[in-house]
């Protein structure tokens, strides 16, 4: 018998704990400094700036006092990021250093980070098949792109911004050889590595671009084949154990810089470094940057996160942000939230997800074809229904945009903390919501009883609806989870229009929903319930075939 | 029988999360469930708020844990070196009480077994008998109570255990110890197994330091006993003292 000591390495884990702290530290003033905007941004910034109203130079503009930075690089064994827009400097030093950083009379504050990582990931699938081009086809279809096409509209002029662990193969793969023949790959910068390209390692970011604007042969897969893109690795692969928020903060900048006009991020940060309730929108420091960026008039879309299933279960920063769209998932199979995207709202109960789209689609990466999942390619579809938008009106600023997104979204003014508005769709865009006739009413049974009672109309549509399903798409698999096997497709029925069903919520005195619920509806009456038992000051809203109405306690 | 009990025990406290009926459920409700069937997705923000106190980084938290270790050290006294390899099971319970981002407390209950095996090669063997057997083990069952103080070294981590060191002490009860003797009947091609308890020389109650190196779910632990499980005035041998390994807590 083998004796065998066990031994604890400890010490160089303690060493190495204690010996370096992430600091990020901000200055107290930028005095002396000035900028020269026409030399420092591109061209499409100086249009946004314009645009948006917003001055061509603001202090968050102006370069960091380069005597500052010397004085706290002495202090730093190494540094990561100088931000402007939050007049500082991000690096690592000891704990002892820190002490002496924190005396500097310029410097206003040091905030110790300490940040592991949550990464999303994708999965990668199998070849098309005809199950997959049903899902291909109503990823774009389930959005209207036939209105955007038949207008011409491909996003065109718009830049896009995307931030990722990396773009493998966008270099090489047929899927974005428009992309690379018309220039469309403005700019690349990988703030992991500044020595390594974006184009070396992971194939999140080429599944993401490939939601946005791929196109093989004479399919596309996203929705604008033609915008301009800035491409930037901000995230290590996924055993990296830090955050990069510092990068996305860098980044963002950069893409301000460069003429970004919105950002694409299927990324995001929750349990690994925060509490749900730090989910408010101010307090992570990617919220930070993407406030920044929405204020230098940037239209920050952002995937609400796969954390459903888990116990975090809500969305994750910097989706959090109100004004950053948050982007949740639909299953394309059974039309409602996909099993895994991320509930809302926020930790100060903003309304999130603001809409969603496909959670599970076809996209381009490591093979020509790929089948994948996650909030992270529901957020790239919606970007390019975003530059669609912007292509087709260039005047309107991005929160314009935003709020043209929501109300464009198939449930609007219906809003729960799964769906969002629902699907954005092109031709609500074009031509507004139809002007639908009730679908229902609240009957008055008693004192104490009120039915919500289906209208014969809506019965007879609901019930022609159904005729055109498979059985199987008829049954309650609300909750389903998706089998390992690639050919997952529980049959080839995708959804590219919005299913109908009747959705109702109750909502607090104070606009909080308190519980909501997604029903087939199988009998004329569906809801029942005594106003009493609402909350004080509180509704029901109930939604059904384009038609939303409510009944006050 | 004991073990048994004391196993059971640990094994089943938990606290069950129940979920109460969602208060504005106006579904229909007819005998046929039609309604329940029909449902898709719902979701309470009554059920949605439980548990912001119960968490790995929040003000309280519990958790099952699993152990497995070797003992090493010295054994002393007249029958040094009789020993062979030894291994620890442990299962236990945690309960862990945040004190700030950086310190926390509780204490673990444990069901711990240890079983000693006894080298019975060498000439002069006189612990615990000069008999020379197949194979023989002295195994304690124990029941621990370890209480500790845990350090992060990751204050900001969210609701993460993270990493953390845990400094403690530790006192078990022996509820069994058990001399386990196997030897061979040459003559029926037999083995013959021989389990003494209720052993005179056992000192049922002990005490020692104890600590762990966590991360995550994952922990290095160990303990370094400062008291004698055999009483010195009856037998003079001492068993190892350190014992050392992992350990998993398991949560979700």
């Amino acid at each position: 018998m083998i004796r065998s000591a066990l031994f604890i390495v400890a010490y160089f884990y303690l060493l190495s704990g204690f010996s370096q702290q992430k600091l990020l530290v901000r200055f107290t003033d930028k005095d002396g400094m000035s900028l020269d905007p026409y030399v420092y941004f591109d061209a499409k910034a100086i249009e946004r700036r314009t645009k948006h109203n917003i001055p061509l130079v603001t202090f968050s503009d102006l370069p960091v006092r380069p005597d500052y930075i010397t004085q706290t690089n002495g202090f730093f064994d190494s540094t990561k990021v100088i931000t402007r827009w939050l007049n500082g400097i991000i690096g690592y030093t000891s704990p002892e250093k820190t002490k002496f950083i924190r005396q500097l009379p310029f410097v206003q504050s040091v905030d110790v980070m300490n940040t592991p990582k949550l990464f999303t990931c994708s999965r990668k699938g199998d070849t098309l098949t005809n199950a997959g081009k049903n899902l291909l086809h109503g990823q774009l279809d389930r959005m209207g792109h036939k209105a955007f096409r038949s207008r011409n509209i491909t996003g065109n002029g718009v830049r896009v911004a995307i931030f990722d662990v990396g773009f493998k193969n966008v270099d090489i793969n047929k899927a974005f050889s428009h992309i690379r023949e018309a220039n469309k790959i403005i700019a690349t910068k990988n703030f992991v590595n500044e020595k390594k390209s974006v184009y070396q390692k992971g194939f999140h970011g080429t599944n993401v671009l490939s939601c946005i604007a791929g196109k093989n042969g004479d399919e596309e897969i996203g929705l604008a084949i033609h915008a301009e893109f800035l491409l930037a690795k901000t995230e290590r692969l996924l055993w990296e154990p830090y955050s990069e928020e510092e990068n996305w903060l860098a980044a963002a900048e950069w893409a301000d810089k460069n003429g970004a006009d919105i950002i694409s991020s299927s990324l995001g940060y929750g349990y690994h470094r925060y509490f749900l309730e730090d989910m408010d929108g101010h307090t992570s420091l990617v919220s930070e940057a993407a406030r920044f960026a929405t204020r230098k008039g940037i239209l920050v879309v952002n995937s609400a996160g796969n954390e459903a299933t888990n116990s975090w279960g809500h969305i994750i920063t910097p989706a959090d942000v109100d004004s950053v769209m948050c982007v949740g998932g639909l299953d394309p199979f059974t039309g409602i939230g996909i099993v895994f995207t991320s509930l809302g709202p926020s930790a100060d109960y903003t309304r999130k997800p603001n809409v969603i789209s496909f959670g599970s689609v076809i996209a381009s990466g490591a093979k020509e074809w790929v089948m994948t999942q996650g909030t992270s390619f529901s957020c790239p579809l919606i970007s390019g229904y975003a530059a669609c938008i912007m292509q087709h009106n260039p005047s309107l600023t991005n929160m314009e945009v935003f709020d043209a997104i929501e109300k464009s979204a198939d449930l609007y003014p219906y809003f729960d903390y799964r769906h969002g508005y629902g699907v954005p769709v092109a031709d609500i865009y074009f031509h507004g919501h139809d002007t639908v006739a009730p679908t229902f009413r609240f009957e008055k049974y008693s004192a104490s009883r009120y039915d919500c009672v289906i209208s014969d109309k809506a019965m007879d549509r609901l019930e022609a609806l159904r005729k055109n399903e498979p059985d199987r798409a008829q049954l309650n698999i609300g909750n389903t989870t998706v089998p390992d096997d690639y050919q997952f497709f529980m049959n080839d029925y995708v959804r590219s229009e919005k299913r109908e069903c009747l959705y109702y919520k109750v909502v607090d005195g104070h606009g909080k929903i308190v519980y909501y619920e997604v029903m087939e509806v199988y009998d004329k009456l569906m809801l029942q319930l005594d106003p009493e038992d609402l909350p004080e000051g509180g509704k029901i809203v109930v939604h059904l075939l384009g038609y939303t109405a409510e009944l006050k306690r | 029988m004991k073990q048994r009990i004391l196993i059971i025990a640990i094994f089943t406290m938990s606290i069950a999360s129940l979920r109460g009926q969602h208060q504005y459920d106006f579904k229909v409700k007819d005998e046929s469930n039609r309604s329940w069937r029909a449902s898709l997705f719902s979701w309470s923000l009554k059920d949605d708020t439980t548990g912001r106190n119960f968490g790995p980084n929040r003000s309280f938290f519990q958790y099952m844990t699993l152990g497995y270790g070797i003992t090493y050290g010295e054994q002393e006294g007249n029958d040094a070196d009789h020993l062979d390899f030894t291994g620890n099971y442990k299962l236990g319970y945690v309960f862990k009480f945040k004190i700030s981002p950086v310190f926390s407390g509780g204490f673990n209950l444990l069901y711990s077994r240890t079983a000693f095996k006894i080298d019975q090669g060498d000439d002069g063997k006189t612990f615990p008998d000069s008999i020379a057997y197949k194979k023989q083990k002295l195994a304690f069952h124990e029941a621990v109570l370890d209480p500790y103080l845990r350090i992060n070294f990751d204050p900001k981590r969210g609701n993460h255990m993270g990493n953390y060191l845990d400094l403690g002490a530790y006192g078990s009860y022996t509820v069994g110890a058990r001399l386990i003797s196997v030897k061979e009947d040459p003559v029926n091609d037999e083995h013959i197994k021989t389990v003494r308890s209720n052993l005179s020389y056992i000192n049922r109650m002990n005490y020692g330091l104890s600590a762990r190196l966590g991360f995550n779910q994952f922990m290095l632990f160990g303990r370094y006993r400062l008291s004698d499980r055999i009483e010195q005035d009856k037998v003079d041998f001492v068993l190892p003292r350190f014992t050392f390994g992992i350990q998993i807590g398991v949560w979700e």
